[in-house]
């Protein structure tokens, strides 16, 4: 079943004239259907995984550099995880062990540098929400009514 | 499960020796505060009305306004006016890039009279008040009794109270092209009750320091307690002229024999040597009751006196 979603930035993306600026917008929201739809067929298939990487990616590449604050960067590499990968030899369906491994040198274990992807869209889905894209925010302006001392708050500024 | 990040952003920051909070994920900006402050910058005239039903702080919020524009400590009591005549004294000497507080314009003076002479007068004001610099910040109950002219062309900032520190504030525009009017949304406002550090009494009227003295000063030198009394001074000069006037009017209605029984309760006043004195009669009863005669009157009452009295003058 087609999603009514996806058949308007479809239809959008379609009607684009080479004078019209890229519809941003749709292309994100067109990114994060994707995304979706890869999370749906991951629960039936443990090979899409890969699809769901590869959508986040395509997602994150969507996003322009001047976009970028400190913030998501430093979102970024809290997603950076190491994954330990398991380099034993098999022998009959038996992984050998640790003992064995280390008696005839071959390496047991290795630490790969891996992304967390799903920190990844939340990182990607935060940059967009304090930029405004995902939610209008109201806009109010917050006076506590008191005399402004240097050192007022944890995060006082003067 | 992962935990959640911290959500709790907000900062708190120095605006203008105020403490305001800065969160963009929250919306929270002084937006109101720095629209007003890049006007000023650029010379710009900043006329707002601030609109809501009585009780609702309008003029706390109006005075905090002030406050906010001027800087902590800044803004005196003396620029919160709520007389015309006030308000010119103000507009003549205050230096400039100062605001001005015209409280309840209409409730400093009778309705009639403010809508016939001082409208016209403040008309011409604020059109030119633009070349003195001060903001001018209008609390009134609602926007329609000002003058359309007023409303509809000098007012560049309308903030609709809905309660206590919360409001709306628009900006508003004329149509050059035809007679319409237009609001665009600005930002709320959220504040807190100010000098809330000193005194969290959200009101003054039931406070017992409100009027207490020492040494001739005040105890309680909060700014909203100085407005307090301020306001219960024009008040209580306002409750002065509203008792005159309706003794005038009860006096008009007040037969010849009810004016009879009122002088006769005077009769040492205006009885010399034995002879009732018309002019002392016709001025006790100004000087007692308020009441003014006409010659005719009062001629008539001392007829009258004299008939239904007449052992009075032989007892002198």
């Amino acid at each position: 079943m087609e999603n009514p979603i996806e058949k308007v930035i479809m239809e959008g993306l379609g009607d684009l004239k080479i004078r019209d600026k890229l519809p941003m917008a749709m292309l994100l929201a067109n990114s994060v259907l994707t995304i979706q739809k890869c999370i749906q067929v991951a629960q039936n298939d443990e090979v899409s995984q890969r699809e769901i990487q590869e959508s986040i990616r395509g997602m994150l590449n969507l996003i322009p550099t001047a976009w970028r604050d400190d913030r998501f960067n430093e979102d970024l590499e809290k997603a950076n995880t190491k994954k330990k990968v398991d380099l034993r030899p098999e022998f009959c369906g038996l992984r050998c062990s640790e003992e064995f491994c280390k008696k005839h040198g071959i390496t047991a274990y290795v630490e790969e540098d891996a992304l967390d992807y799903f920190k990844v869209l939340n990182a990607i889905m935060d940059l967009l929400n304090r930029r405004g894209l995902l939610g209008e925010v109201n806009r109010t302006e917050k006076m506590k009514g008191r005399k402004f001392n240097g050192n007022d708050g944890k995060n006082g500024h003067q | 499960m992962e935990t959640m990040e911290r959500t709790d952003t907000s900062k708190i920051y120095n605006y203008h020796g105020w403490q305001t909070y800065i969160d963009a994920d929250r919306g929270y900006y002084p937006y109101f505060s720095n629209t007003i402050q890049e006007r000023l910058n650029q010379k710009k005239v900043n006329n707002i009305v601030v609109v809501g039903e009585p009780g609702d702080g309008k003029s706390y919020l109006g005075t905090d306004i002030c406050r906010i524009i001027e800087g902590y400590g800044n803004f005196s009591i003396d620029q919160v006016v709520f007389t015309y005549s006030d308000y010119m004294d103000l507009v003549l000497h205050l230096e400039p890039r100062k605001p001005i507080c015209f409280d309840e314009p209409s409730f400093a003076m009778g309705k009639r009279t403010w809508f016939d002479e001082l409208q016209r007068a403040l008309v011409l004001t604020i059109e030119s008040q633009r070349f003195k610099q001060h903001p001018l910040i209008i609390p009134i109950c609602n926007a329609d009794l000002l003058d359309k002219t007023i409303r509809t062309h000098l007012i560049q900032f309308k903030v609709v109270v809905h309660d206590r520190g919360k409001a709306t504030v628009y900006r508003t525009h004329s149509s050059q092209f035809d007679e319409k009017f237009y609001h665009s949304f600005l930002c709320d406002l959220d504040y807190d009750l100010f000098d809330n550090d000193i005194c969290d009494k959200d009101s003054c009227l039931d406070c017992e320091l409100l009027n207490v003295q020492c040494d001739g000063d005040y105890v309680c030198q909060v700014f909203r307690a100085r407005y307090e009394r301020k306001k219960a001074s024009v008040q209580e000069h306002r409750y002065e002229q509203a008792r005159e006037l309706s003794q005038k009017t009860e006096a008009k209605s007040l037969t010849i024999e009810q004016l009879e029984n009122l002088c006769y309760s005077i009769k040492d006043t205006f009885i010399i040597d034995g002879k009732v004195n018309v002019n002392k009669l016709m001025m006790a009863m100004q000087e007692k009751y308020g009441i003014q005669l006409s010659n005719t009157k009062a001629y008539n009452i001392r007829a009258m006196l004299l008939e239904h009295h007449a052992e009075i003058l032989k007892a002198v």
